[in-house]
């Protein structure tokens, strides 16, 4: 097993990698406090499991991958507050008046969890489905669909400027 | 064509005020998981080195074929645990406290939280379910888990505080469920890639060890660690089969001999001669393997060769692998895994025709 980093080279690591994975956190949770309690739990695991991550060099991807899953654990978790999508969307209304759209932290916010979880590795760390289907821990085929499903709602809540109709075909 | 998406969110999040990133606590949190995981690994690897010397006299003794490899967790505090129908023994090996249990005990697992009992209607492990669990911590007192099981195969490793499982989750997928006993909360579900239609069980058999959840689907074991979710196929452990893996090692069948194996690198441990895969079990740690000869069994040191002879073929097992135990009548007898050496205890008595269920021991079928 890999010797643990030394406490220089492990605090060097959490403040370089800590602004980004706290941004892909916020995204994904939509609260700074959790956002900021799932990093420190993802790199926290991350020390722990030095003898997986074997170097630095490593350890960022490391993090992020245990990030998500710790997130997605979390998801599963009875009460948790974003289980549920919300049922039922008022069809376009934001298409003609773009001053109302919601912010696109609200529209985030009606996705499931795990829909959630894809939209931002896919489009915002800009993952392919493949990287983001082993973050998840899920199959490139479950990651395909949800996003065509979250895409599909994001529409609806941000207008197709935002997310025009071919979206979900063409980036991979 | 999701540009404008991304930009928005790159938009909200380059806004934000990020926290400074608290590194010492994060240290700290990341020391003390380690040290759990790990656990007496240390104690371990310095019994290792100081057995390492004899490691030669020690394989001529046995017969077999040692390469000292460390187990992949430490050792727990000693317990040992049985039950009598719906009653739940705690021992430290002075004695007994009695814990009754709602249903009857079907199966008990040593964990670093206490001792994990799965019940029923009846103790029956074909067709039983549903079953459930009550944790009985280190003072004896039981609490039932928010947790009901149907017809799988779980899992534990005795220096985590966790049962691991399968299950179908929402699609097709079945999913390996990581379940912390402690806080009675799920910690990971991850989704299983492969098939499963071998066994007959609700969803594929699963064996803890460590940080790596081994799931025994169609023709391959897949092994998931259940903290990062990435999951890769096992060439050790083989597939359509019940991954039994302890300690991250596991029995397999050699050529002429039973075989202790690296779960993880294939590497022959401990090569016993003439013995049958059937008639052999790993101790709950990986570091011991009993194998049944005759009306007695002789116990092998894993990483020394070193063996014992014990009286009796029926054993199960102390939490830290530091004794095997049985109970007749009246009498718990354990013995040293380590020198063979039996002591006699008073407890309470078993009557004819009860139903007995040792720890450490899997009950399966």
């Amino acid at each position: 097993m890999a010797r643990p980093p030394s406490d220089a080279e492990f605090t060097e690591l959490v403040h370089a990698s800590w602004p980004t994975l706290y941004r892909t956190a916020y995204l994904m949770l939509g609260d700074r406090g959790l956002a900021e309690d799932l990093v420190q739990t993802a790199l926290a695991k991350t020390y722990a499991s030095w003898g997986k991550v074997r170097d630095l060099g490593a350890a960022r991807g490391y993090a992020r991958t245990t990030m998500v899953n710790t997130a997605t654990s979390w998801f599963r978790k009875k009460g948790w507050r974003n289980e549920r999508p919300t049922e039922e969307f008022e069809e376009h209304p934001y298409d003609n008046d773009p001053s109302v759209r919601p912010a696109v932290m609200h529209a985030l916010a009606q996705l499931p969890p795990r829909q959630r979880a894809v939209v931002v590795l896919r489009f915002y760390d800009d993952l392919p489905v493949a990287e983001t289907a082993k973050a998840l821990g899920c199959a490139e085929g479950t990651v395909k669909s949800q996003t065509s499903d979250a895409l599909a709602t994001l529409r609806i809540l941000l207008g197709e400027t935002v997310v025009p109709l071919e979206s979900g075909a063409t980036h991979d | 064509m999701t540009d404008r998406l991304a930009t928005l969110m790159h938009g909200e999040v380059e806004a934000l005020d990020i926290p400074a990133p608290p590194a010492t606590e994060i240290l700290g949190a990341g020391r003390r998981l380690h040290r759990r995981r790990v656990w007496t690994q240390r104690g371990a690897a310095a019994a290792g080195l100081a057995l390492a010397a004899v490691t030669a006299a020690a394989v001529a003794l046995s017969g077999g074929q040692s390469t000292g490899a460390g187990p992949a967790t430490g050792k727990p505090p000693h317990v040992i645990a049985y039950a009598v129908d719906d009653t739940v023994y705690i021992s430290d090996g002075t004695g007994a406290t009695a814990v009754t249990m709602p249903e009857v005990a079907q199966t008990l697992y040593y964990t670093s939280a206490g001792v994990l009992v799965r019940t029923n209607k009846d103790g029956s492990s074909d067709g039983g379910a549903p079953f459930h669990f009550e944790l009985v911590k280190p003072g004896g007192t039981a609490a039932k888990l928010a947790l009901t099981l149907g017809d799988v195969v779980p899992s534990t490793d005795p220096s985590l505080p966790y049962l691991a499982y399968a299950a179908k989750g929402g699609g097709p997928l079945f999913q390996a469920v990581v379940h912390d006993i402690s806080t009675d909360r799920t910690e990971a579900a991850i989704d299983i890639a492969g098939k499963f239609t071998w066994g007959g069980w609700e969803a594929p058999p699963v064996s803890l060890s460590g940080a790596d959840v081994y799931v025994g689907t169609d023709d391959k074991t897949e092994v998931i660690d259940w903290q990062t979710g990435q999951t890769t196929t096992s060439d050790v452990v083989p597939g359509s089969a019940l991954p039994d893996v302890e300690g991250g090692r596991l029995l397999r069948a050699g050529t002429g001999s039973t075989d202790v194996v690296d779960a993880q690198s294939g590497r022959v441990l401990l090569a016993i001669s003439g013995a049958k895969e059937d008639g052999a079990d790993l101790s709950p740690d990986g570091r011991f393997a009993i194998v049944r000869a005759g009306d007695g069994s002789v116990i092998y040191n894993v990483d020394t060769g070193a063996k014992v002879h014990v009286p009796s073929s029926d054993w199960g097992w102390s939490s830290d692998s530091e004794d095997v135990f049985r109970v007749d009548g009246s009498t718990m007898t354990t013995c040293s895994t380590s020198t063979g050496q039996c002591q006699d205890t008073s407890v309470p008595s078993v009557g004819k025709g009860a139903f007995v269920r040792y720890a450490g021991v899997t009950f399966e079928s």
